[in-house]
Parts: structure tokens; C-alpha cells; sequence
């Protein structure tokens, strides 16, 4: 690759910030400590986000893909400070919030919100969809009066699809993509500017999953929301997303716009993540690329590129030197050795 | 030529009976698998697509289930109605079953050697020695990593995919005639249900096992799946071989399915749904269990029950809109 196309990082933020970015990640990093193998071995570390760096811009979805234990969900659940943060900066609106007390960050809580994967283990089940949905307008005093709650409840509802005389049932007696509506319902209601959806379709139906999907396409345009949308599923990355990260043990591999990521996927992993895809159509026969193994402990993960263990296109210097963030097109990068 | 059919389920009815209601799961299925093929069994969650698959193994017991109707037919031999000896002697033998999760189908107190043994024990009459040679050959087939060891391993302390393997080979390890995957690949991801597949394809040629397929994911179904039966409450509605079924999709049901998976490289703005939810089995709507949901229906839908009508050779679907086209089966 030629030189004059590699531009340094911090010009690249620095252009995407005039961009008007709404959320940015610094080389982001998240540890659990672990004890050692025995007693007198050091304690080690769980490197489940190592370093990773992006920005969201308004109105945008950012998709990111991996395997399971690729540290995607706990990238997530740190921007909105739900895991320690061990080094690193989320700056939200220009503010750096990765060093906020769990008291300065409750009214941050307001603009950015999560969805969580598992509709039946995210409601509280004491709780009628009514509670459930005004406890944060409550939380953040967002209603004057209790007719004002009623009434925001109520629209929220409708705004999800579901009826007024839900209101007064419990979690129990909704299936699952109703119960994710529910989810979806109590993340609208303190009017967030940016959704964290982890997994929000995973768990339904196909076809309880594209209404789902239908849903937030919608109330993104309407309510001119952000996303960060984190799922191990492509097809439905590719159909709500505009940019796509690929993760791999805890570091992007590969971030793009949709359209050039997966018309001309750069990174050897997501070459085989794509390839590995079963496209419903019996006529269209692929060569796939099958990788060996699995996933690396992220206890010890290799050194170098931390893929060169399973990687197909492997050489020398991979297993020595951690490959740097290279633009192959506009916003097209690819972290990996062969395009130096 | 017709091939012979290795596992033939004649109108089964598997019900489930509460104290205050009869729950018809599986209502009148009916599937033949050909020998050597590999029979895709699609459906939503609740569908009675793993009802179906537990009929046929006689694992029902312990719940309130049981086979009020029907025949199921192994190689022409009826294995319904036998002796519960019988069908001890023929789970794991001449007909097994991979269960959806790896992590907890596996007994987590006993090495990945001895419930490789257990099963061997079970149905051949071979010494120890020859059977332990024979347990870590078939783990060898499946691909794993240093096999002597992992003989000597427990469940948890083997990867997703690893277990996955382990549950293949333990099902395959008595040359089985047919093989049950209840979504044998739903709780992996990609690039390990990708190797788990091609696994599954490799070892169905070289042990000449036919294998009934149970998932919900239609890229699935057509990448490893000769023949496809969708299932919707109970019932087939569509049934065919798989270039039939994905070419000329004939069920709206099997059309809702297709149309509302975003599919990769096909950017659409909206996807297609299918609106509603899938009827509560204690209250089924009359005629066509689908049409409540159905954008196609008529009156004749909410009223009468269709049968199945012939689309194209071997390809059948249940719905009235082809009474006019086609001939009734």
C-alpha cells in the first residue's frame, strides 16, 4: 500500500470530529484482574477490550460484529460506565465522562441508553410494564405531575407498537418481541441521544426479529437517535447499520462503511467471518473459508496480531508486532500486517 | 428410482395433556426421510419441530407428553410401539440425536472418555480395550486437538465448538442409520458453525448416516439440507426438495419466512414482516393456523382447514390459494 495513504490517527480524529462526532472512544481498555494459577504467581488480567479507538457520528449507527468472547458486549457496557473502565476516555459531547463518579454520571445516564439482549431477564418481573417504563422518567424527574407520567408512558407504548391496556400487565404475560418493545419502550423514556443495543434481536424469532428491526429503523428516524448496535448475527449488522467494526479479542480488526466492508472485506477475519454466513438461497455454492480452532484465551492472548493464530494468510512478522491502523480507502480501515 | 425411505413418520400426533387443557404440539405430521439425505425440519420456536424430533427417539417420558396418534416407521420396522427395552436398544444405536446446547447435554461429572464408553457399552458387545481404541478414533474423525488427552477431560473444560464435536461423535460413534440435529449449531458462532457443518457433511458421507435437521435458520437449511419441511403450529405446511422450495416458494408462510431475514449483500430499506405472533396453542384459531397472520387470506381460510395441494414433483404446500391451480394430493 502505498505511504501517502496511510494517514496518522490522529489526523483521522481529528477530522471526524468536525464532523460533528457525538460519542468518542480513545483507545479504550478494560481488564478484569484474575488471580494466578497458584499463590505465588502474579495476578493476571482478562484483556477483554485491548485498546479500542472510534467515533460515532449523529444520527448514525455504528455495527459491531464478532464472535462471542471477542469483548463486544463489555465494549458496550463500558461507553455507559456499566464496567470499570481501566485506561482510556469516552468523550460524550466534547466532555470526557470515563472518570465520572457514579453520581456524575446519573444525568449523563439520560443521553445515552442501553437495550439488553435477553427481553426475558431484563424486566423486572414485580414490576407492570407501566412501573417499569415510568421508574426512569421518575428517576430523572422528567414529568411534573403524575397525569404528565401517565401520558408519556402511554405514548411511549403506542411508540412501540404495543397497546394502552398493556400498561397494566406484567413482564410474564408478553412474548419475547413484545417484551423488547417493552425494553426498547423504557430506553425512550428519559429521550436519550444514543441507544447501546446489545444483542436486542438475537433472542426472537425470524420473524419477530425483522419487526423488531423495523421498529428501530423507525424510531431512529423519528427521534434522531444513535446507535451503537452490537450483534453477532451479519446479515442483520449489515441491514441496520451505515459503519461496521469487526472485533476480534478485544480490538477492532476492521472498521468501514457498510457497503465497502462487505463488497471488499481487507481483514483475513472478516474475509472468513463473511464467508462462514449460510445464505438462504441452495443455488448459490461459495468457497468458504474455514478456520482452524477457536477463539484464544483473552487471559494470554498471542502476541503480535492477536489473530495470527488462526489466520490463513499468516507471515513473520505477525507473531511479533501488533499490526497499526492503516486507511485503505476513505473511511475503510483495516488493522493487519499485509497492508502495510 | 425411488430411493428407499430410512425413517417414515405417518400423521403424528404428539399431545401434551395439563390439567385443564389438551395442548396438541404436533398435530398430523407427516415427513419421510430418504436414505443417505439430509432432511431440513424448519420452523419457529414453538412450532413442535423438537416435539417431533422427541417422538421419534421415545424421550417424552418424564413429561406430559405422549404420541396419541400415528406411526413411525424405522428401515419399515414400526418403532412406536415396542418394548422400552427396544427403544433403549435403538437410541444411540441404530438411530441418535444431537441436542441444541452442548453445555448442558453433556454430564459435567464425567471425563469426555467415559461417556464415549458408556454409549459403546451400551449397544456392542466389545472388551474394554477395543472399545476405548474405538471411542478416540471417532473423536479423531470429528477434528478435535490432542484426543488422548481430552479422553481424560471433563465438559467444562472444553470450548463450545469442542463440545459440539464431542456430542457428534458420541451420537455417531455406533454408525447410527439416521441421525437427529436438534439446531445443533443455534448457540455457536459463525466461523465454528461453518466447521461444524462441513464436520457433519464429511461424516454423513463416510458412515452413510441420514440426518434429520431441526433449525429455524433457512441459510442453514439451504446450505447443507437436500430435502425441507416447514413446520407452523403443529403442522407441515410446506414440504419439497430444497432448489423447490427456495425457487419457487409457494406457502405465504415459507414467503414471510424468507422475506423477513435481511440477507448479506441485499440491502433493503424495510424488511418485510409477518404481523402477529404465533397463535397460543390453547387457543388455535380455526381453518388455516396461519391465517390470522397470512396477508393472503379469504374467507375460506378463517373456516376450513386446507390440505396439501401439489406445487411441482415432490413439492407439496397446505394453503387454499393453490385449490384453483393445483390438484389435491
Amino acid at each position: 500500500m502505498a505511504n501517502e495513504q496511510i494517514r496518522t490517527e490522529n489526523t483521522v480524529n481529528g477530522e471526524s470530529a468536525q464532523r460533528n462526532s457525538i460519542l468518542e472512544v480513545k483507545d479504550l481498555k478494560i481488564y478484569y484482574p484474575i488471580a494466578g494459577d497458584s499463590f505465588f504467581s502474579k495476578p493476571g488480567y482478562v484483556k477483554a477490550v485491548d485498546g479500542v479507538t472510534f467515533d460515532v457520528k449523529e444520527n448514525e449507527v455504528l455495527g459491531i460484529v464478532g464472535e462471542s468472547g471477542c469483548g463486544k458486549s463489555t465494549l458496550g457496557r463500558g461507553i455507559c460506565q456499566l464496567e470499570k473502565i481501566t485506561s482510556g476516555e469516552v468523550i460524550l459531547n466534547n466532555t470526557d465522562i470515563s472518570s465520572y463518579s457514579r453520581k456524575e454520571m446519573r444525568p449523563i445516564r439520560k443521553s445515552v441508553q442501553m437495550i439488553f439482549q435477553d427481553p426475558y431477564a431484563s424486566l423486572n418481573p414485580r414490576m407492570s410494564v407501566f412501573d417499569c417504563i415510568a421508574e426512569p422518567i421518575r428517576i430523572h424527574q422528567l414529568a411534573q405531575s403524575e397525569d404528565e407520567l401517565k401520558e408519556k408512558v402511554i405514548s411511549l407504548l403506542r411508540k412501540v407498537g404495543l397497546d394502552d391496556y398493556h400498561a397494566n400487565r406484567y413482564p410474564h404475560e408478553f412474548s419475547g418481541g413484545q417484551r423488547q418493545r417493552i425494553g426498547i419502550a423504557r430506553a425512550l423514556a428519559v429521550e436519550p441521544k444514543i441507544i447501546i443495543a446489545d444483542e436486542p434481536v438475537s433472542a426472537l424469532d425470524v420473524s419477530i426479529q425483522a419487526q423488531v428491526l423495523n421498529l428501530l429503523n423507525d424510531l431512529k428516524e423519528e427521534l434522531n437517535l444513535t446507535y451503537i448496535f452490537i450483534a453477532h448475527d451479519l446479515s442483520v449488522v449489515e441491514h441496520i447499520s451505515n459503519r461496521i467494526a469487526v472485533m476480534y479479542l478485544g480490538n477492532f480488526v476492521e472498521v468501514g462503511e457498510k457497503g465497502k466492508l462487505y463488497k471488499n472485506p481487507l481483514h483475513p477475519y472478516t474475509q472468513a467471518l463473511l464467508s462462514a454466513v449460510p445464505i438462504p438461497d441452495p443455488t448459490i455454492k461459495r468457497e468458504r473459508i474455514i478456520l482452524e480452532g477457536s477463539i484464544p484465551s483473552a487471559t494470554h492472548p498471542p502476541t503480535g496480531c492477536k489473530f495470527h493464530t488462526r489466520c490463513p494468510k499468516c507471515m513473520d512478522i505477525c507473531n511479533k508486532e501488533e499490526p497499526q491502523k492503516y486507511e485503505v480507502a476513505p473511511d475503510h480501515y483495516v488493522y493487519c500486517h499485509l497492508y502495510r | 428410482m425411488e430411493k428407499k425411505k430410512i425413517l417414515e413418520i405417518k400423521n403424528l400426533h404428539t399431545y401434551f395433556y395439563t390439567d385443564d387443557a389438551v395442548i396438541k404440539s404436533v398435530d398430523g405430521v407427516d415427513i419421510e426421510l430418504e436414505e443417505g439425505s439430509t432432511l431440513g425440519l424448519v420452523g419457529e420456536s414453538g412450532s413442535g419441530k423438537s416435539v417431533t424430533a422427541l417422538s421419534v427417539m421415545s424421550l417424552l417420558m418424564g413429561t406430559t407428553g405422549k404420541v396419541a396418534e400415528g406411526e413411525i416407521l424405522l428401515n419399515g420396522d414400526d418403532i412406536l410401539n415396542i418394548s422400552e427395552e427396544e427403544k433403549r436398544a435403538l437410541r444411540g444405536g441404530r438411530i441418535s440425536m444431537i441436542f441444541q446446547e452442548p453445555m448442558t447435554s453433556l454430564n459435567p461429572v464425567m471425563t469426555i472418555g467415559d461417556q464415549l464408553l458408556e454409549c459403546i457399552k451400551q449397544h456392542e458387545d466389545i472388551s474394554k480395550g477395543e472399545a476405548y481404541a474405538k471411542a478416540q478414533k471417532m473423536l479423531e474423525l470429528t477434528g478435535v486437538p490432542r484426543v488422548e488427552k481430552m479422553m481424560k477431560e471433563y465438559p467444562f473444560q472444553l470450548s463450545g465448538g469442542q463440545r459440539q464435536r464431542v456430542m457428534i461423535a458420541m451420537a455417531l460413534i455406533c454408525e447410527p442409520v439416521v441421525l437427529i440435529a436438534d439446531e445443533p449449531t443455534t448457540a455457536l458462532d459463525v466461523t465454528i458453525q461453518a466447521q461444524i457443518l462441513d464436520l457433519m457433511n464429511t461424516l454423513k458421507g463416510k458412515i452413510g448416516t441420514s440426518i434429520l435437521f431441526i433449525t429455524h435458520d433457512l441459510g442453514v437449511v439451504a446450505e447443507v439440507c437436500d430435502y425441507v419441511a416447514v413446520m407452523y403450529c403443529g403442522r407441515i405446511v410446506e414440504k419439497g426438495d430444497v432448489y423447490s422450495i427456495f425457487g419457487n416458494t409457494s406457502h405465504p408462510y415459507t414467503k414471510g419466512l424468507l422475506a423477513s431475514i435481511p440477507k448479506l449483500g441485499q440491502q433493503v430499506d424495510r424488511l418485510t414482516v409477518i404481523p402477529g405472533n404465533v397463535p397460543n396453542p390453547r387457543y388455535m384459531p380455526e381453518g388455516c393456523k396461519f391465517a390470522p397472520r397470512c396477508t393472503e387470506a379469504f374467507e375460506r381460510c378463517f373456516k376450513e382447514e386446507p390440505g396439501f395441494y401439489t406445487i411441482g414433483e415432490g413439492h407439496v404446500s397446505r394453503c387454499w390459494l393453490h385449490a384453483e391451480k393445483a390438484g389435491e394430493v
